[in-house]
């Protein structure tokens, strides 16, 4: 099966990336490697924890990270210090909720004039409206304040601020998942019609594999801080190879049920623990299929036949 | 009495606020019906009435709204009238509730173990200190917290919000309720542990026969918890009959419309169909059906336009407020 985007170029590539909070013994991110060709969605997914929101704030550089590389366009990626707008411009971020992420007492003409301006873009009335326009918001609320609109338009608001600069990456922290069922399907094809129109590629993060499923051409499954799955999105989630990307496929609710009440479908108990050994499989508190290799081995992201990396010794369908 | 063994009965519900002149519509004429050990979903979107619905049989509704009409029956007994000291033998005794934000619904500032011995001391004046904190280990050990004796003076930041939230269904089922109303419970968790929580649930239902009253906007969440659903829209219930007829098999274009809007596994990338606009809020009267800006099939009609469609039974038994609709 072949995904429907040309693969472009690698715009951000992410090699060996090792992060811990001052705060924290643990590493939030241990070893992370993934690439984004340009035009493409990746879908970053799991637990709260996971280190995935703080795999997208090293990529934009408001995290220093440890070791490892990130190229950004070929290059390293602006740090805040550094005053390096161009490479800052081409990659924006739209955060998880509308209500703390756009100024409550700026209107929306002042907050999508404000990155043009810091730009020293083009920031007139009519690029404005061009703007509302692209996010299918009436010109009506150019004169309001945030609190006035929905979170549906606030939303569109923020994408709208993220692509006034026309970045070539946006970044997205779950976007949608503030946001209810009907507005959410609105906010994801805005997304995917915005991508398909200006090309840019995306990185979103979200615990729903659900919503992933709707954006991304691949998606890569984030256990404690490393990723333990990548691959093309329909591939991972019609056979899962890590039992954990099966067991976040599972927790899904669906309209079909097997049988009401209980069903055959694997469950997961507890939550993800990250005061965890040093060494084997950080999944094997929880996964039905460890054995004693898991205990002192740690898996490292083979490559299987199907072109897709899992981080397993016993992935399924083998 | 002729209520036969429901063991709630509302008709006629309509719930308004206002603010000067202007009234605003919240919940506008329900009818619901559940039976001991059943459990009924309600969806919608924002600002649909359901949050409303349940907190007026909570009796927790907010000063500025007001009951216009309606009639509430729960065990046999008439609760329209009752006072505020009346409410407090029924809330938290008969009735549990659980909210949406676990961190919000505790008390950052007092251990999870004194919250709990609240809840329970305030229902049962005989209980012994002793007795209420063998209960409370009980309980939490029954949903989910292991070790639970040692931890009862944990603070709930010492705890994650899947814990926090199966805290909260303990304190909710600690006077062991006939009702069970439960509103975005789960909304605010991951979905592995959004999971974890619907099985304890599934589970705390079947083992009490508890009658619940699920919440959520997720067709899925409902579907996976509900005997019966109903869809609410702008104030009023449009669709309502067993979780697979309506969901699998919707009649009403806005149980389609939320259908064809949910992500499902399996669902091919970018094939979600959105509802344009938003719901309407209602002020004053109106004429025709709510639905109708956005419907796409009787945006156009001339009963659509003319008349507000009651519900009537169609397909499979269920009830469908909707002109192009055929009843059975």
């Amino acid at each position: 099966m072949t995904t429907d985007v040309a693969v472009g170029p690698t715009i951000v590539s992410v090699e060996d990336l090792h992060v811990r909070y001052r705060s924290r013994v643990e590493p939030t991110l241990k070893g992370v490697t993934l690439s984004l060709a340009a035009g493409e969605t990746l879908g970053v997914v799991g637990e709260s924890g996971c280190g995935k929101s703080t795999l997208l704030r090293s990529i934009i550089g408001l995290i220093s990270s440890d070791s490892g590389v990130i190229k950004v366009l070929g290059g390293r990626p602006p740090g805040l210090s550094d005053g390096d707008l161009n490479e800052r411009v081409a990659i924006q971020f739209v955060h998880q909720d509308p209500f703390a992420s756009l100024n409550p007492r700026m209107s929306i003409r002042q907050i999508l004039q404000a990155p043009l301006r810091v730009n020293g873009r083009d920031h007139s009335t009519s690029r404005i409206r061009e703007l509302l326009d692209m996010v299918g918001l009436s010109h009506s609320v150019l004169e309001s304040h945030p609190a006035h609109l929905s979170g549906g338009q606030r939303q569109r608001v923020a994408i709208a601020r993220a692509l006034s600069t026309k970045p070539k990456v946006l970044l997205l922290d779950e976007p949608v998942s503030a946001l209810d069922v009907s507005v959410q399907a609105q906010v994801v094809n805005l997304i995917n019609d915005l991508q398909k129109s200006q090309g840019f590629s995306c990185l979103f993060v979200s615990h729903d594999l659900a919503v992933i499923a709707q954006v991304a051409h691949r998606v890569a499954v984030m256990y404690l801080g490393r990723v333990v799955e990548i691959g093309e999105t329909s591939q991972v989630l019609r056979e899962p190879a890590h039992p954990y990307t099966m067991a976040l496929a599972a927790s899904v609710p669906r309209l079909r049920r097997e049988s009401k009440g209980e069903s055959s479908q694997v469950r997961i108990i507890g939550e993800p623990s990250a005061n965890v050994m040093a060494t084997g499989c950080p999944f094997r508190s929880r996964c039905w299929m460890a054995t004693n290799r898991c205990d002192v081995e740690t898996p490292l992201l083979d490559p299987l036949a199907s072109g897709r990396k899992v981080a397993c010794h016993h992935p399924l369908g083998r | 009495m002729t209520t036969n063994s429901a063991l709630l009965e509302v008709r006629d519900l309509s719930v308004h606020f206002e603010s000067g002149s202007d009234r605003l519509t919240a919940v506008d004429g329900v009818d619901l019906t559940l039976d001991r050990g059943e459990t009924l979903g309600i969806v919608g979107e924002s600002g649909c009435g359901k949050t409303v619905l349940v907190t007026s049989l909570l009796g927790l509704l907010p000063s500025s709204a007001r009951v216009t009409s309606g009639r509430l029956r729960f065990r046999g007994a008439e609760l329209s009238n009752v006072s505020g000291g009346g409410w407090r033998a029924i809330r938290g005794r008969r009735i549990g509730m659980v909210f949406q934000d676990p961190t919000t619904a505790l008390n950052p500032l007092r251990t999870i173990g004194s919250q709990l011995v609240e809840a329970i001391a305030i229902h049962d004046r005989a209980a012994t200190s002793r007795e209420i904190r063998t209960r409370i280990v009980e309980l939490l050990e029954s949903v989910g917290i292991p070790d639970a004796s040692g931890r009862l003076s944990d603070y709930p930041h010492q705890w994650s919000g899947g814990m926090r939230q199966r805290a909260l269904i303990a304190m909710a089922i600690s006077n062991s309720p006939d009702l069970l109303i439960a509103d975005e419970p789960t909304t605010a968790l991951d979905v592995t542990i959004q999971a974890q929580v619907l099985e304890l649930f599934r589970s705390i239902q079947k083992e009490r026969s508890l009658a619940m009253i699920f919440i959520s906007h997720s067709l899925g969440v409902v579907n996976s918890i509900a005997d019966r659903v109903s869809v609410m829209y702008a104030g009023r219930i449009v669709e309502s009959g067993s979780c697979s007829d309506v969901l699998l098999t919707p009649s009403h274009p806005y149980t389609r419309a939320l259908v064809d809007c949910f992500p499902e596994i399996g669902r091919p990338r970018g094939s979600l169909r959105a509802i344009d606009g938003l719901p309407p809020r209602i002020f004053g009267r109106i004429d025709g059906c709510r639905f109708r800006e956005r419907c796409e099939v009787g945006r156009e009609r001339a009963d659509c336009i003319g008349q507000d469609p009651i519900l009537k039974v169609a397909s499979g038994g269920r009830l469908v407020a909707c002109h192009a609709v055929s009843p059975s």
